[in-house]
Formats: structure tokens, sequence, C-alpha cells
């Protein structure tokens, strides 16, 4: 099983829509426990399936299972691939217990520890993404950011097939609502396109989601001048 | 129908394996292959029967109603065709037909938002259709959620005469995803009248091996195990175990005395064909089980091998303050009372909400659900309604006790069939039509006539604990040797556990606490194995870790020493006494804010203490919240700090006689219908509570209708409402429209995908951007 070694605090801080004011110790205190707590906590699975991509006039088809997604913006994601790799990575559900419970006894340990736990599915979905990377370097393949449902005009009700026919809720757990949430609530799903490049794509793009992500009005991250 | 104490049966392998295998596509719907191309599954099934299953499962694992929305078919449409190719197949050799249950594939309440009565009647319509398609038993199998299992169990069970067959799914860890453990599943499921316990998918037959071994020591009934070909490459879908060492593998289950054995995903006929060579009829080894008296949550067993402790806080009796909450349906405060509980080591908690003018069956149900998804001990169900417990029995995710019966046989008649029928353990006090006996051999009379009516409802003995009721030694001061004396004959004659509430020895006389402890201490040394008392009472605990040592129970006094030596060594914590209220809420400090409170109540009047000093200090962090001085935990800490000062005040007020109340107006807080996000409400909720306003908090994924209906209620003139997701902003739109057409009140909004302009679109009345703007809002409105 996987396990994480360490959460980044910088980036709690960045969840908890902290702005460089001085943390009194005690408070420095409960964050570094709530960091421990969410380390132990937290049950990080993952896996990817790679498929064959068709570009068709109603979408790009994953054809290994098989699942449409349709919309430009996904076209655009993939139009440089002939495969790609659908990934599905949770954190599990007692860290949730954990989160539900503090809420109720110490509401700011609860606060902290849910970051934690936001932090914590990054890293598991980052480590799920370096593991695509890696394979698809030793083929001299590049790949490109991930891409989620709901992302630019790609409908978030894609999910719940891909939730489906990865079989993710035997795998690893993960399964959705009839509204669409995952549970447990942090997990990912991303599509990841296989490129002809090696490397330098997935950096640059990565930097330009904003411009294509439905939420850049709204988005809390960008009000603040930082991206999720 | 099958012998399965006496001989091992085969069952199926893989179905979805062999599809594949086969060249087809499973694709969203693998259950619509039984109608589009029959043959094709026909074929898996002959195969299977030809290798030697003695039961083949019907391929209708996702053939509910959820699962095959959006495929233009029924539930009974597939599982008909299904069952009878299977049937058809199975005739050949005179092999079973199972209808074969997979998840729902949506989580329960509280990891979820299914309901258990949504999963309930999804696995009622597969199993009148399977049983209606003639199969001969049901399996519900790969189930991770222990309350999903028993929901699907209680439908088969309740619609169907057909034997029911249980298999969970366990990761490496020993638990489900959900972290239902082996022996709790064995308890619940076995207490529910399964026909059948197993594991199957998820690991191979070398890593399930181990757990098999525990499941046969916590059953008696038979066992089933169906592994994976080994264990599964997640992104490559491939097994690693060949079908010899498959079969070498499961030869050591008919060591530990398991009644069937199969494969799951990766297993083929090829698989199967060895396991019914080898080892089809063999006899199945015996095993022996202990009786033991056990509870359980999904996650956490109880053996009640010892002293364990029943907390008894929730519970309205004489309590202003719970009561109050109960009448406000504030659940948050329920919650908080049994998890503050469990941190002081209550075992088991005890559930009594009944109160007079509340609905108790509604209010019971609701505090079970959510304490299930906060603490993991047990729970005692306590009520005298047959049907609040019933209600609470059926959505309860384990093993629990029930509070309680006597010896009246109206009672009895009642209750134990409850109990049976959900696999419970029951408390019996020994008292009857004619009230408590004075003499211990009279109550033990009345505790064996419990015990063996129990045991005529097919209750066994070790699920039967005997009050033998505490009496007030101010009273009746000769009858409390009699408690005493009573008990120990329950306990040497009947061989029954023993549960006492202990504190009622005290009434009417001071220093209560000491009563309380000697009592404790001799119900101890008489054979009490279940005190029921209030966990924060340090002596009362301190009294049982000093037992438990003198008894030689904890061995090496290993407990003893953990608990009880850093308490000599460590100096007295150092009060941060002097510190003004102002500074308590503004570094917030609990501890200091309360007992600032405390000392301005001798010179101030509450009222003024909440205005002149609680509101100005949280509008002080509110402005450095806002400056960017402090962030999100400090805001939250400040809130709680004066939310101690709050509860002091409301003390306060509750002694004086003139009703002076410290609400500033009621606010009706939720997280709209589709939205299970609701931390950002919850915090809101903090922040206006230590403004001092009465919030009605309806939860998340609350539907429109029941905001209407709160606020009509309550006549509540602000309604917060929160929505994280983009998809989820268009049912706070209709819970709007829906306020606007039924009630006169203002709504205020926020979450994180609207803005200013986004909220009056969908017709809110504010946009709150964070919880201090909610704050500010409701000040504007309500002052």
């Amino acid at each position: 099983m996987t396990k994480l070694t360490q959460l980044n605090r910088g980036e709690i801080l960045r969840y908890l829509g902290w702005k460089g004011s001085q943390i009194p110790p005690s408070l420095e205190e409960t964050l570094q426990r709530c960091m421990q707590e969410a380390l132990e906590a937290a049950a990080p699975a993952f896996f990817f399936l790679r498929s064959p991509v068709r570009h068709t006039p109603q979408g790009e088809l994953l054809e290994r299972f098989p699942l449409l997604l349709p919309g430009k913006d996904i076209a655009a994601h993939l139009a440089h691939s002939q495969e790609a790799f659908l990934l599905c990575a949770t954190i599990g559900l007692p860290i949730e217990r954990l989160i539900r419970t503090r809420l109720l006894t110490a509401p700011e340990e609860g606060v902290i520890l849910d970051a934690c736990a936001t932090q914590a599915i990054e890293q598991t979905a980052d480590l799920a993404e370096s593991e695509v990377e890696a394979l698809c370097r030793a083929e001299g393949h590049g790949i490109t950011w991930r891409y989620s449902p709901g992302y630019g005009d790609l409908p978030l009700a894609v999910q719940g097939d891909l939730i489906r026919l990865t079989d993710a809720p035997r795998k690893i757990g993960l399964s959705v609502n009839d509204s669409l949430l995952m549970t447990p609530g942090k997990s990912v799903t991303a599509i990841l396109g296989v490129t002809p490049l090696p490397q330098g794509s997935a950096q640059k793009e990565r930097s330009d989601k904003c411009s294509r992500c439905p939420n850049r009005e709204q988005c809390a991250f960008r009000k603040r001048g930082t991206t999720c | 129908m099958l012998n399965l104490q006496e001989s091992i049966y085969i069952l199926d392998g893989a179905m979805g394996t062999m599809l594949q295998a086969s060249g087809l596509s499973l694709g969203k719907y693998p259950e619509l292959l039984n109608l589009t191309n029959p043959e094709a599954v026909a074929a898996v099934y002959r195969a299977y029967v030809q290798a030697g299953s003695h039961i083949i499962y019907a391929n209708t694992f996702g053939a509910n109603r959820r699962k095959l929305e959006g495929s233009g078919c029924t539930p009974a449409q597939v599982i008909a065709a299904a069952v009878s190719s299977a049937r058809a197949a199975a005739a050949e050799t005179g092999a079973l037909t199972a209808l074969s249950c997979g998840p729902t594939g949506a989580l329960l309440e509280p990891n979820g938002s299914l309901t258990f009565e949504e999963a309930y009647r999804i696995f009622q319509e597969m199993a009148v259709a399977g049983a209606e398609a003639g199969a001969d038993l049901i399996v519900l199998e790969t189930m991770t959620d222990l309350l999903e299992m028993k929901a699907a169990l209680l439908a088969a069970k309740e619609n169907t005469s057909l034997p029911v067959f249980c298999s969970m799914s366990f990761e490496p860890n020993g638990r489900t995803f959900t972290g239902v453990s082996i022996p709790a599943m064995a308890v619940t499921l076995e207490g529910l009248g399964a026909d059948a316990l197993g594991i199957n998918c998820s690991l191979g037959p070398a890593e399930i091996l181990p757990f098999a071994r525990e499941l046969c020591q916590w059953t008696r009934l038979p066992v089933f195990i169906k592994p994976n070909a080994g264990l599964p490459n997640l992104s490559s879908n491939t097994y690693d175990v060949s079908p010899e060492e498959f079969c070498r593998l499961m030869g050591e289950y008919l060591e530990l005395g398991v009644s069937l054995i199969g494969g799951c995903c990766g297993t083929t006929p090829e698989y199967i064909r060895l396991l019914a060579e080898r080892y089809g009829g063999r006899p199945v080894k015996a095993r022996e089980i202990p009786a033991r008296s056990v509870l359980c949550s999904a996650s956490r067993l109880v053996e009640i091998d010892g002293v364990r402790v029943v907390g008894e806080r929730i519970n309205p009796t004489g309590k202003k303050l719970f009561q109050e909450a109960l009448r406000k349906k504030d659940m948050g405060y329920i919650l908080r009372q049994g998890i503050e509980q469990v941190n002081a080591g209550a075992d088991i908690l005890d559930v009594n909400v009944g109160l007079p003018g509340v609905d108790e069956a509604a209010l019971m149900t609701e505090a079970v659900r959510q304490l299930q998804g906060v603490v993991e001990v047990p729970l005692q169900l306590d009520s005298s309604s047959p049907q609040v417990l019933e209600q609470a029995l059926r959505v309860y995710n384990g093993k629990p006790i029930v509070n309680s019966v006597n010896g009246e046989r109206a009672v009895l008649e009642k209750i134990l069939p409850l109990v049976k029928k959900y696999g419970a353990a029951v408390v019996g006090l020994t008292l009857d039509e004619s009230g408590i006996p004075l003499k211990a051999e009279e109550r033990f009379a009345v505790a064996e006539r419990i015990v063996r009516a129990a045991e005529e409802y097919g209750i066994r003995r070790e699920d039967v604990y005997i009050d033998c009721l505490t009496l007030t030694a101010s009273v009746q001061q000769a009858e409390v040797r009699e408690t005493l004396r009573a008990m120990e004959l329950v306990k040497s004659r009947l061989g029954v556990k023993t549960v006492l509430g202990v504190s009622n020895i005290s009434f009417g006389l001071p220093q209560r606490e000491l009563l309380n402890v000697s009592f404790l201490t001799l119900a101890m040394a008489h054979g009490l194995d279940l005190p029921i008392l209030n966990p924060n009472a340090a002596a009362m605990m301190n009294a049982i870790d000093a037992f438990n040592v003198l008894y030689n129970r904890d061995p090496g006094a290993a407990r003893y020493l953990d608990r009880h030596s850093a308490a000599a060594a460590a100096p007295a914590p150092q009060k941060q006494g002097g510190m003004s209220l102002e500074e308590a809420v503004c570094s917030g400090l609990k501890e200091s804010a309360g007992e600032a409170t405390r000392l301005l109540l001798e010179t101030m009047p509450p009222l003024d203490i909440v205005n002149q000093i609680l509101i100005p200090a949280l509008d002080k962090v509110g402005a450095g919240f806002e400056s960017g001085k402090l962030f999100l935990p400090q805001l939250i800490q400040s809130a709680a700090a004066a939310q101690a000062g709050f509860e002091e005040i409301k003390k306060a007020l509750s002694r004086q006689k003139d009703g002076a109340s410290v609400s500033k107006g009621k606010i009706v807080l939720a997280t709209v219908k589709g939205d299970i996000h609701d931390i950002g409400k919850n915090i809101v909720k903090v922040i206006l509570e230590n403004y001092g306003y009465d919030i009605i908090d309806l939860g998340k994924d609350v539907p429109p209708e029941r905001v209407v209906e709160a606020v009509k209620e309550s006549g509540a003139p602000l309604v917060g409402l929160s929505a994280l997701m983009t998809t989820t902003v268009a049912s706070m739109a209709e819970t709007i429209r829906q306020l606007r057409a039924a009630v006169p009140c203002r709504v205020m909004v926020g979450g994180a995908v609207l803005t200013e302009s986004y909220a009056m679109e969908i017709g809110a009345d504010y946009y709150a951007k964070d919880a201090k703007a909610s704050a500010d809002i409701a000040k504007a409105l309500l002052g």
C-alpha cells in the first residue's frame, strides 16, 4: 500500500487562506499535530488504465472501455494523443470520519485536517501521475496534464461512467453518488493523454489550465492570486 | 437443498473474466448481455456446471435499478433472463442457481448519500425478481459496507423465503474499504439471520487465508470463500495465480472448516474443475465456536470479558440543556456528548432521546445514524417503545444492545422478537408487574424468567444482560445489599452478564461521588460487567482501573501504569488566570474565555457581557480576518473561545427566572440538495452561533421542501444556503424559488463557486463571501 511520508505545510496554509501573518506557536503546534494525524489516517490508493483514443465527431473515444468524452476542450487536450490514461485516486474514508468528528469537537482542527486531506489527495494524484509519466517516458513519450470531468466543457456527468467503467468502486473503493460527487470526497479522477514528446508539454500546459477552467471567474484561489 | 455442515460444495468462478475472454466488451451494462447475447452468458454457465460447480451465480451482480439506469431495461427483465438461463444450464447436473447481488454502486450515509431505505428498496426489487425467476438462493457479494449488506439481507429475508449467503471483500489490512472488521461482519450478519458467510474478491487465496481463519473463529454459520486468481494488478487487470497453485492453496481452507469454495475475478472453469476434482464432497471439518458476549459497530467489536463502561450521558432526564437540544433537533449537541464520553473511556454508549412532545422514533433513528458517523463504539438503544426500538435496530450498523425488557410478559413478547430478528443483545431489568422485588432471590427469579423467555425466542444466554437494579441508599438502605446479592446469584447460577446503573445509589445524600465510587467497587466485586455511568467522572473511571489491578484483570498493571503514572508525575497545569474575556477570545483560548466569563458574571448582567464584550471581541477578530492579519483557523478558534463564554452565559440565564434569552434570532442553515460538502456551512454555523444566533442546522444534501418546512416551522427570518459545486447551484436556485413561493424570509448564499452577481442571478438577497460576511449580514438584518 502506498503511504505518504510528509505533507506540504505551505500548500496547506495556502488552502487555509493564509496571507503571511505570524502564526502563534500554539497554532503551529496544532497544525503540525493535524498534519501527522492526517498522514496516519490517509489511505492513499490509485490505479490507471490505458486505452487507445479515437477522435470522433461526437468526442474523444477511449476505445477500451468504451468511454466517450464530448466537448472541444478535451478534444484539444487529447489532440496529439493516440492513447490516453484514465487515472483514479483516493485517500479513503477513515480520514473523512476523522474530519467529521473533529469538526464537532474542535472545529479549527477539523478545518486544518480538511486542508491536510486536500494536500494528501493532491500528493497521491501527483504520485499516480508520476508513475504514468515514468511509464511513458520509458517509451519515449510524454503526457499531458491531468484533465478531470467538469473541466472546460467536459461534462461532470462523465464522472459516473468513468468510475463505473474502470471498476473503481471495487478496486479502490471509489464511487459516485447521484449528484456526481465522489465518495470518498478526497478523490481525483483524471484523463492524461500520451503525447509524442517525451517532456516539456506537461509543465507548460499546466500553467495554462486556468484559461480553460469553467470556474476561473469565481475561483477562490485565483482571487488570492494563486492556482489550485 | 445442500447440507453445508456435512460436505464440501463447489461454487463457480468469474463471469466477467470469461465474457471478456470470449471477446465481448462488457461496457457500462455487463448484465445487458443476458438479453443481447444470452448464448455467450449461457456458455459460461454451462462451462462451470460441467467443471463441477454445485452452485452457479446468475449474471445479475449489477442488475439493480441504480446501475441499470439509462439502459432501457429493468432489473426484473435482466434478472428473469439471467436466472432462467442459469437454471437451464444448472439442470444438466442438478446444480443450484444463485441470484448474485453486488453493491448498489453508491455509498450509504454517513460515508455517502444513499439512505438505508433507498438501498433496501433497490435490493428488495432484485430479490423479488430473483425469487420469481426461480433462483434457489441469494448471494450478496463483494460488499464493503456492512450497513448496505444489512439493507440487502433484510430485503432478501423480508421479501423472499430463499436462503441468503453474505460475502464481503477485504483489503490487505483486514478491513473493507469502509472499515468493516471480520468479527463485526460475522457477529452482525449471523445475528441478522444470514445462512452462510463468506469472503470474495479483492485478494488472492494466499492473502484471504488468514481472514478466512478469523471468520471461521467468529461464526457458527457455514463459510464460503471465493478468492481472485491471485493479487490483481489494478492497472493491467491481470492475475498471477495458476489453476494448479490456486487449487493447492484452496486446500488449506478446508482445514479451517470452510464449507464452500470457488473463485472470483480471474478464475475460469479450469480452476473450478481442479477444485471439484480434488475437494468436492469431502467432509467439512467441524469447528468449535466458544460462546462469547459481544457487541459491535461495523468497525469495532467489544467483548464483555471484563468490566466495560456504558456511557449514560445521552439521556435528557433531568438535563435542561439536553432537552432544549432535543427540541431544537440539535444533533451536534448529542454527537458531542457521544464523542466526549468515548474520549473519556466509554466502551458503549447508551442512547436515550425520549422526551414528551418530541418524535422519539425520528430523533432516535437520526441520533443512531449520525452517532455512527463519528464514534466507533457500539450503542445501547434505550427506549421503552417497541416502535422506536425497531426503527433504530433497522438502521443500526452492527450488533447493538437493547435497553430494555423486564419480567412482564407483555414487554417480553413485544421486544424479544425484535431483539432476535435484528440480532441484538438485550438488557433485562429484574422487575415485573408487581414492581421491584425487595429480596435478592425474588429478583433472581425474575432474571431467570427473562433468560428463559429470551432462549425461547432463540436469543442466546450470552446476549442477555441482567440489571439487578440499584435502589437509593437514602430511602432503601436495607435493600442495597440485596442488589449486590442478586447480581451474584444471577452471575453464578444463570451464567449471564450483568449491567447496573450505578449513580442512583447516592440520591439525596451529600458527597455523592463518594457513595457512587464505593458502590461501583462493591458491585464489580459482586460480578458487575457493564456499569452504566458518566465516564467524564474521573473517580469512577479510576475505580475501574484500580479494580482491574486488584482482581488481576490488568496483567502487570499495564493499563493502570499507562493511565496513572503520568498523572502522578505531571505538575498541576498552570492556570492562565487573569486574562480578560476580550484577550481570551482574541487569542482563541477556550478555557480562559469560560473562566473570564464566570468571573464577569459575578459583577455584570449576562446580556451586557454579550453586547459589551463578547460581540465586540468577535468583531475585532473578524476585522483581523478581513485584513489578513488572522486566517481561518484563528477565526474559528476565537469563535470557539466565544462559545465557551456563551455557554457560561446560557447557564446563568437558565438560572434566572425571568426567561431572558441570549438568542438574537433564528437562522436556518443548509447545504443544498445534491451537495455533500458541508464544511463551509459548518464554519458559518460556528461563527453565527457565537454571535448569539439560534441556528437550525438542516445538514447537507437537504431537499428544498425541507428548507421551506423548517423556515415555516421556526419562523426564522433568515436562511443561509451553501453549495460547493457548479452543479448544485441549480438546486440552490430551486430552493430559493420554493422559499419565495412559500414564506417571507431573506436568503443569504455562499460557497466556492458563487459570486455576488451569480448570487443575485439565482434570486438570493445576500452573498456571503465567507463566514465573517455571513455574521455581518445576520447583524444587519437581525441586530
